[in-house]
């Protein structure tokens, strides 16, 4: 899961960006490239202070203003589906295998993931970890077998 | 395949989407809290900028923020690296604060 492939998979959703002069945009994600520079729609502007607001129709943000992204977490399943739509896309020749066993190997973090939130239960460690695991586990279907091995 | 596609015309083209902003007012963003406004006449990949009749809004003193005093620049560019937003000033507005009752709702 790499940021820009989960900003990628935002597109078309609502997506708030805090800019590292404190304002933040709320808006709908239209288009993103490389440098996280991007264009919004229907965008509310939030002064620094949080005391003043402007609507905006659309705005244009450079990626390297940016300080952080908060997306929905409907974008993470669709990045998550994106990802393993994208594995079985890839062609097995045209220098396409180390893009496969990239893939692979995700799918295989996804398991160590699970055995991880069971460890963590114990250790109270990773929240986060143990949520993506829960994310995917969703996702996939994998979510009683992560229960069973946590109990 | 065709998300392939998809991916490298992410890549090749630009999303820079001034084209459609040409000629009207446009208001900009610097890094370091500049805020300008002005008639985009012209602008690159770089997003370098060319304002005409461009104002600068004087910043307080104190909160740094900026405030309906302005300068007058006139015709300017804008250096690309500085440019930190850029929307167009049409239909943009102050408004009241629109996530009240978007938390009375839940």
């Amino acid at each position: 899961m790499l940021p820009l492939s989960l900003l990628r998979a935002a597109a078309g959703s609502p997506l708030l960006v805090e800019l590292k002069d404190g304002t933040t945009y709320n808006g709908r994600l239209g288009t993103c490239d490389a440098w996280m520079n991007m264009n919004l729609t229907d965008v509310i502007c939030t002064s620094a202070t949080g005391e003043r607001f402007w609507k905006l129709p659309s705005c244009y943000i450079r990626g390297s203003a940016i300080k952080y992204l908060r997306l929905s977490d409907a974008a993470l399943d669709k990045a998550v589906e994106d990802e393993k739509e994208q594995a079985q896309r890839s062609p097995a020749g045209r220098g396409g295998g180390r893009g496969r066993g990239r893939f692979d190997n995700s799918a295989g973090r996804g398991g160590r993931g699970r055995g991880r939130s069971g460890l963590s239960t114990g250790r109270g460690t990773g929240a986060g970890r143990g949520r993506t695991a829960a994310g995917r586990g969703r996702s996939g279907g994998r979510g009683p077998a992560t229960q069973t091995s946590s109990s | 395949m065709s998300t392939s596609t998809e991916k490298t015309t992410h890549r090749k083209e630009s999303i820079l989407e001034l084209a459609k902003m040409m000629d009207t007012v446009v208001q900009v963003k610097c890094l370091g809290g500049r805020e300008l406004k002005g008639t985009l006449k012209g602008y690159d990949d770089l997003v370098n900028l060319v304002l005409e009749d461009c104002i600068e809004y004087i910043r307080d003193a104190e909160t740094q923020m900026p405030t309906d005093r302005s300068r007058k620049l006139g015709l300017a560019v804008i250096r690309g690296t500085q440019v930190s937003l850029v929307a167009p000033q049409e239909g943009a507005e102050e408004i009241a604060n629109p996530f009240v009752a978007a938390e009375d709702d839940e």
